[in-house]
Formats: C-alpha cells, sequence, structure tokens
C-alpha cells in the first residue's frame, strides 16, 4: 500500500510540475510574441507616419511654387500694369520731346519686364518641367523622393529626344501619381523606376514592393489610378497593373509619343 | 472491462504508437540539425517495442529487450539533448549512460528481470535535460510562438513521459511482478499512458518540421 501511495503521489507530483513548466513557458513565450507584434505595429505606424510627411513635403514644396508664382503673376504683375499706363499717360501728356523719348523707353522697358515676369511665373508653376525638360523633372523628382531616406528607390531614366510639352506634363503627372499611391498607400521599402524611349516609343515600368491592392476593386474607384488612366489615355498608351501582397507592378506603353503630342 | 483489460489494451496501444513518432521522424525530421537523432532513436525503438509486443502475446521472455531498449533509449535521449543545448553532442554523458546500464545489468539487476535502476536513473538525468531546454527556449532571443515551436512541444511531450514514468519505472520490477490484485499491480498502466501521449505530442512536433 506504501509503495501504491508513493507511485501515485510522486508520479502525480512530477505531472503536476512539469504541466506548470509546460504552461509558465507556453504563457511565457505567448507574452514576449504579443511583446514583440506590438513593437512591429507601432514600428509600422511610425513608418507610415514617416512616409507621410515624405509625401507631404513633395506636396508642400508643389503647392509653395504654384503660390509664389501666384504672388509675382498677381502683385508684380498687377504692379508694372499700373506703371506701363501712367507711363503711357505721360507720353500722351508730355510735349518735350526728349521726356517723350525717355518716358518711352521706360514704357518699353516695363513691358519686357512684364514679359519677363510672366515667363518666370509660368516657369515657377510648372517648375522644371518646363525648363529643363522631362528627364531633368524626373530626376529631380526621384531625388527628393531619394533624400528623403525612407524608401530605397532605383530611377532608371533614359530619354534621349524630350517629348513635347504637352506629353511631358503628362508623362511627369503619372510618375508623380505613381510614387504619391506608393508613398500613401503601399507601406513600400523599395520602388523601382523606369522610362525610356525608342523611336518616339515610351515605356515606364514602376515596381514596388508594398502590401499591393486589388486592381479590380481599387482600379474603379480610385482618383489617383483613375488620372493615370486617363492621361495614358490622352497619350494613346496602354496600362498594364500587377499587384499581390509582395508589391505592385505598373507597365505603361505609349506609342509615337512626339505625334500624339 | 477490467483494470487489467485496460493496462493490458493500453500498453499494446503506447507499443505500437511507437510507429506515430517513427514514421514521422523519416517523413519530416530529415537530416535537420537535432531532429536526426529523433529519427535514429525511434527507428530503433518502434520495431522493438513490437517485437516486445508479439514476445509478450505469446508468451515468450522479453525483459532482455528492455535492457537494450533502456541503453538506447537513454543514449539517443541524452545526445539529442546535449546537441540541442551545446550544439555537440557529449558523448562523455552518452558513456556514462552506457556504463550506468551496463553496470546495473551486470551488478544489480540481472538480464531476465526488470532494470528499474537504470530506467530510473536515464529518465532522471534525461528530466533535468528536459528542464535545462525550456530554459533555453524562455532564454532563447529567436521568438517564436510555442505552438509552434517543434522544440517546445517535442521537449513537452517528453517531459510528460519522463514526469509519468520516473516512478512507476522506479518501482517497476515490483509493478511488473506484482502478485497482488490491486491499483498498484496494473499501475503500469501510467508508462502506457504517458507513453502514448508522448507519441502523440512527439508526432505533431515532428510533423511541425516539416511544416517549417
Amino acid at each position: 500500500m506504501n509503495e501504491a501511495m508513493t507511485l501515485i503521489v510522486g508520479t502525480s507530483a512530477l505531472l503536476v510540475m512539469i504541466i506548470f513548466v509546460i504552461l509558465s513557458a507556453f504563457l511565457y513565450q505567448r507574452r514576449l510574441l504579443k511583446k514583440q507584434r506590438e513593437f512591429a505595429e507601432i514600428e509600422t505606424m511610425l513608418k507610415k507616419q514617416e512616409l507621410r510627411t515624405t509625401y507631404a513635403v513633395i506636396r508642400g514644396q508643389d503647392e509653395e511654387r504654384k503660390r509664389i508664382a501666384a504672388d509675382i503673376h498677381d502683385n508684380v504683375g498687377g504692379m508694372l500694369a499700373t506703371l506701363k499706363i501712367y507711363s503711357d499717360l505721360v507720353i500722351a501728356r508730355d510735349q518735350d520731346d526728349e521726356l517723350q523719348r525717355l518716358n518711352r523707353k521706360i514704357n518699353n522697358l516695363v513691358e519686357d519686364l512684364s514679359v519677363n515676369i510672366r515667363k518666370v511665373s509660368h516657369s515657377l508653376d510648372s517648375g522644371t518641367l518646363t525648363n529643363f525638360g522631362l528627364s531633368a523633372a524626373l530626376e529631380q523628382l526621384c531625388e527628393t523622393i531619394r533624400a528623403s531616406g525612407k524608401i530605397g528607390l532605383r530611377c532608371i531614366i533614359d530619354l534621349p529626344t524630350s517629348p513635347g510639352p504637352d506629353a511631358s506634363l503628362h508623362l511627369y503627372r503619372i510618375v508623380q501619381e505613381l510614387f504619391t499611391n506608393t508613398l500613401k498607400h503601399a507601406g513600400a521599402t523599395h520602388v523601382r523606376f523606369e522610362i525610356s524611349e525608342i523611336k518616339g516609343d515610351i515605356s515606364i515600368i514602376y515596381e514596388d514592393d508594398g502590401v499591393g491592392f486589388d486592381v479590380t476593386a481599387v482600379g474603379g474607384t480610385s482618383m489617383g489610378l483613375r488620372n493615370i488612366q486617363s492621361r495614358t489615355e490622352k497619350l494613346g498608351g496602354e496600362i498594364s497593373i500587377q499587384s499581390s501582397n509582395t508589391g505592385t507592378t505598373f507597365i505603361i506603353e505609349i506609342s509615337a509619343v512626339h505625334e500624339a503630342d | 472491462m477490467m483494470l487489467k483489460d485496460v493496462n493490458v489494451l493500453l500498453s499494446d496501444v503506447s507499443d505500437v504508437s511507437e510507429m506515430l513518432p517513427a514514421v514521422a521522424a523519416w517523413k519530416f525530421a530529415g537530416r535537420k540539425q537535432a531532429f536526426t537523432i529523433l529519427t535514429w532513436l525511434f527507428s530503433i525503438s518502434a520495431p522493438v517495442k513490437i517485437i516486445t509486443l508479439i514476445l509478450a502475446r505469446n508468451n515468450i521472455h522479453n525483459l532482455e529487450w528492455f535492457h537494450f531498449l533502456a541503453m538506447w533509449e537513454g543514449c539517443m535521449l541524452f545526445a539529442f539533448y546535449s546537441k540541442v543545448l551545446f550544439s555537440r553532442v557529449v558523448w562523455w554523458g552518452v558513456a556514462a549512460i552506457i556504463l550506468i546500464d551496463s553496470l546495473d545489468t551486470l551488478l544489480l539487476e540481472p538480464i531476465t528481470t526488470f532494470n528499474s535502476f537504470a530506467w530510473s536513473v536515464n529518465t532522471l538525468i534525461l528530466l533535468c535535460l528536459g528542464l535545462l531546454t525550456f530554459y533555453k527556449l524562455y532564454t532563447s532571443s529567436q521568438l517564436i510562438a510555442p505552438e509552434e515551436d517543434p522544440m517546445f512541444i517535442i521537449n513537452s511531450g517528453w517531459m510528460i513521459y519522463f514526469a509519468g514514468a520516473l516512478f512507476t519505472y522506479a518501482l517497476g520490477s515490483k509493478i511488473l511482478f506484482s502478485t497482488t490484485l490491486d491499483f498498484f499491480a496494473e499501475s503500469w498502466i501510467i508508462v502506457s499512458f504517458s507513453n502514448t501521449i508522448k507519441n502523440a505530442v512527439v508526432c505533431y512536433g515532428l510533423y511541425r518540421i516539416g511544416k517549417q
């Protein structure tokens, strides 16, 4: 009887101890895992916040340029117009030939100044694109995103000839929208962007390693995607989108873009 | 159904269930680190258990097989745990187990009797190594959900077996040769039960290796 008791009590005690150890190990590791998941979530949120900030900086720069352009156009342009009216009045009323000659000079200078101010204002509005062409504008866009350090970016720009101004603006806005989508929604860490032109045919390949999206569901509702599609259609091009939970690829092909422009 | 019948049935199930981790080890463990040692362990212990079962069914003496089994299981499990804990097989430990079990057979419990002492000492040593393995898992920098961690699952299976079997093994020679009709005489049921649980849990742990 004593041996039976020893057996039962001993085995039970040992079993209880072992089950307690296993349970403790299980609960301990679960708690650690939970904490790790929480840290990961915080990191994701911080990363999203950083990407949003980058996106805001790009948007902000654009807005600021537009505001300066509008100020120059409205204020300085307006004042120059008034100056010209006064100058015209002086020319009409003054009989002195020498003064009239000088006033005409002032008048011509004001006219030239107005034209130049308008040019500066317009070029500020459309930025590098108008001044230096599509390649430079895209390189600057890539550099701005790269400088933020929030996303790994590989840019390949191979445009031997620059498309016309309208086509350039459409292409620039398409690329800008692609980057915006990645920064806002994809949560990607790497982007590969390639644009090349061969005999007037332009192709854009844009890949990110973000969370992807349902092309059929989002395609109809997203303003950004519709914008890309409509601009591509305007250029007579075709767009194909492949998306999975490991990333998204856009391929845009535009034939003979110079003719379409 | 009498307790004796349940005991016999469960003992048979326990022996046959040894095939489960053997098959799982061959299928999933492959040559992955320490788990390959388990493949060797079950590849031998499963057929030996079946042999002991057949011998018992035919009323043929089979206790000498348990002397071999104690040594084989003790050595292989010591090798397995030392590989997990220290990343290498501690050969002097394996040699010590062989020595202890051999001395037990030669000096204390002859080959025709059940080797309680050898089983108990082996189980006690392995129980300590199992606890150390749990400690290693707590302090590991690699965080894996325990229900998905094959090492945690396999170690849990063995720990349940060790805890359930230690006292039964310690009293094994008295239990197996008891002439009474009380629970003590049928208490081998504890080993059979814990061994069956161990086989199921270890089998699942080995299956998780394949899932990784």
